[in-house]
C-alpha cells in the first residue's frame, strides 16, 4: 500500500526535497539517495513480494502484530504495516526532526519516536524490529550489525525478529 | 600549449613550440644562431625544428629536443611535420603512455610500408572482420594512446620504435581490434617508456579517423539483450519490479566485472545505480545488480 498522494506535500527542506512527477512524489535527501512513494517498497521489506525470495524467506511461518521500525523515509513501511499488516502497535525511530515534522499524514495510530535508532532504547516488546537506515549494503558492518542485536535483542517477543532488509538477513 | 596532436598544424607554430615553449606564443623566435628569426636574419625550416638546426646556417639553432615528451621527432630523414604532433618542449614528464599490439589485415610488409601514411593494412573494413582476425603486426608496431581507451582517445602508431611516434594513426575511419601487448609489436625492449596496454581494452574493436580519433568502442563479443528495471533506490528494491527497459549484457548470465551497456553496439554504458534483471521469467526481476559509472558491474545477486 502506498501512501494517498494527496496526502503528500511538496517540500522544500535542508535535509530533503520532495517533488512530484506523474503524479509520483520522490522525497530526495540528496546524493543520489531518494524513495519513491511506491506500494512495491513496503512489499518487498515486509515479505510480501512472490519473486524476491532472500526477504520472503525470512518471513516464513512467522506473523508480526507489534513492530518497531527503524528509519522513516516516506512513511512507506509503517503504512503498509498498518494498512495491509493490520498491526497493532507500529513504533517508528527516527533521528530527523525535519522528517517527522513533514510526514505528518500516517495513520494517527503510528506512533514516531524522536531518536536514534542504532541506540534507542524501547519501553516494550516487539514481534519484529525492522531496521531501516542505509542506502548501500556494505554501510551494514558487522559491527553495527552485532550492536544492533545487543540493543534490542532482550525487547523481542518469545520467536521475535530482527530484521535488515536491506542485507536481506535476520540477525535474531 | 603543445603542438596539438591532430589536425592541421604549422611549421612556425612547431618553432615557437620549440623556442618559445608555446605552439601559440608569438613571441619572436630566439636562435642560438640566427638570431631573431622573425624579422631577424635567421630562417626556420622542418629540419631546423628537428635536427636543432645543426649549424645549417642561417637556419636558426634550436634548442635540443625535449625527449621527456614522449611524442617528440626523431632527427632521421625525411622529416615530417606529423613527428611534431603532440609534442611538448617544456615538459617535464609526459604522463603515461600504454603501448599495445593489434590485429592487422594486410601482410607484415605492407604494415611496415605503410609509413604513417595509410592504416590499411593496420585496420579492417568491418568490425567483423576485425573481430575475426588472427595475426598480429608480424613487426615492431605498435599503437599507443593514453589514459582510458574509448571514444574520443586519440591513438598513434609506432614503428621500429621505442619512443617517440609517427603521429595519430590514419585510420580512414576503418576498424582497429587490440592484441595483448605480450604480442610482437608491443614488446620489443619498448617497455621502458611505454606501459603494457591495459587487459580490459585487449580484443576490443573501434572505428579510427584520419586523424586517429576513437569511435564505436566496444567489444567483439555479440551482446545479449536483457530485460531490466528502471534504477533503483536500494538494490533489494530491484527484486520483483517489472523490467520495461533493455540493456546489453556480454552473455546471459551476468557477472560482477561485466559491462552493462545500454545499445547494442556497447558504446554507452549503462548510468551508474541499483537495477533489477530478468533471468528467470516470473513476476518481475529474478536478480539484481549494482553498476559504477563506467558501467561495470560491482555486485550482482538473485533475489
Amino acid at each position: 500500500m502506498k501512501i494517498n498522494e494527496n496526502k503528500i506535500k511538496e517540500h522544500s527542506g535542508t535535509s530533503f526535497n520532495v517533488t512530484k512527477t506523474n503524479g509520483v512524489s520522490k522525497i530526495d535527501f540528496g546524493n543520489n539517495k531518494w524513495i519513491e512513494n511506491r506500494e512495491h517498497y513496503g512489499k518487498v521489506f515486509l515479505g510480501d513480494c512472490d519473486p524476491c525470495t532472500k526477504i520472503k524467506a525470512l518471513y516464513n511461518n512467522f506473523t508480526f502484530d507489534k513492530i518497531l521500525i527503524g528509519g522513516l523515509g516516506l512513511g512507506l513501511l509503517p503504512e503498509y504495516a498498518k494498512s495491509v499488516k493490520n498491526c497493532s502497535v507500529i513504533d517508528v525511530i527516527e533521528n530527523n526532526q525535519e522528517l517527522i515534522d513533514y510526514v505528518d499524514y500516517l495513520d494517527s495510530s503510528i506512533n514516531i519516536i524522536k531518536g536514534d535508532a542504532l541506540s534507542y532504547t524501547p519501553s516494550k516488546k516487539y514481534d519484529l524490529i525492522l531496521i531501516d537506515l542505509w542506502w548501500e549494503e556494505e554501510d551494514i558492518t558487522q559491527v553495527i550489525q552485532d550492536n544492533i542485536k545487543n540493543n534490542y535483542n532482550s525487547y523481542l517477543e518469545d520467536n521475535g525478529k530482527i530484521i535488515i532488509p536491506l542485507l536481506e538477513k535476520e540477525i535474531k | 600549449m603543445a603542438v596539438p596532436s591532430s589536425g592541421a598544424i604549422s611549421l612556425l607554430g612547431i618553432c615557437r613550440e620549440k623556442q618559445n615553449d608555446d605552439y601559440t606564443d608569438t613571441t619572436a623566435i630566439q636562435g642560438g644562431q640566427g638570431g631573431n628569426v622573425v624579422g631577424g636574419n635567421g630562417t626556420i625550416s622542418l629540419e631546423s625544428c628537428a635536427t636543432s638546426g645543426s649549424n645549417h646556417s642561417p637556419q636558426v639553432v634550436m634548442e635540443a629536443t625535449n625527449t621527456n615528451s614522449l611524442l617528440h621527432p626523431n632527427s632521421s630523414t625525411p622529416h615530417a611535420m606529423s613527428e611534431f604532433y603532440g609534442y611538448d618542449h617544456d615538459i617535464t614528464s609526459s604522463g603515461t603512455w600504454y603501448h599495445s599490439s593489434f590485429y592487422r589485415s594486410g601482410t607484415v610488409n605492407e604494415v611496415i610500408n605503410a609509413n604513417t601514411t595509410s592504416a590499411t593494412p593496420w585496420t579492417h573494413t568491418s568490425k567483423s572482420n576485425a573481430c575475426a582476425a588472427s595475426n598480429g603486426p608480424g613487426t615492431c608496431a605498435q599503437i599507443l594512446y593514453q589514459g582510458t581507451l574509448g571514444n574520443g582517445s586519440v591513438v598513434y602508431w609506432a614503428f621500429n620504435t621505442c619512443s617517440g611516434h609517427a603521429g595519430p594513426m590514419a585510420g580512414a575511419n576503418r576498424w582497429l581490434r587490440i592484441d595483448s601487448v605480450a604480442n610482437i609489436g608491443g614488446t620489443s625492449g619498448c617497455g621502458g617508456q611505454y606501459t603494457g596496454t591495459t587487459a580490459s581494452t585487449i580484443d576490443k574493436v573501434m572505428q579510427v579517423s584520419n586523424s586517429g580519433v576513437v569511435s564505436n568502442y566496444q567489444s567483439c563479443v555479440s551482446l545479449v539483450e536483457l530485460d531490466i528495471t528502471l534504477v533503483q533506490p536500494k538494490a533489494v528494491f530491484a527484486c520483483g519490479e517489472s523490467t520495461p527497459n533493455s540493456a546489453y549484457f556480454p552473455d546471459a548470465t551476468p557477472a560482477v566485472n561485466d559491462t552493462v551497456y545500454t545499445n547494442s553496439s556497447g558504446t554507452s554504458t549503462l548510468s551508474a545505480g541499483h537495477y533489477g534483471v530478468l533471468i528467470i521469467s516470473g513476476l518481475g526481476a529474478s536478480h539484481r545488480f549494482t553498476v559504477n559509472s563506467n558501467g561495470v558491474i560491482t555486485a550482482y545477486a538473485s533475489c
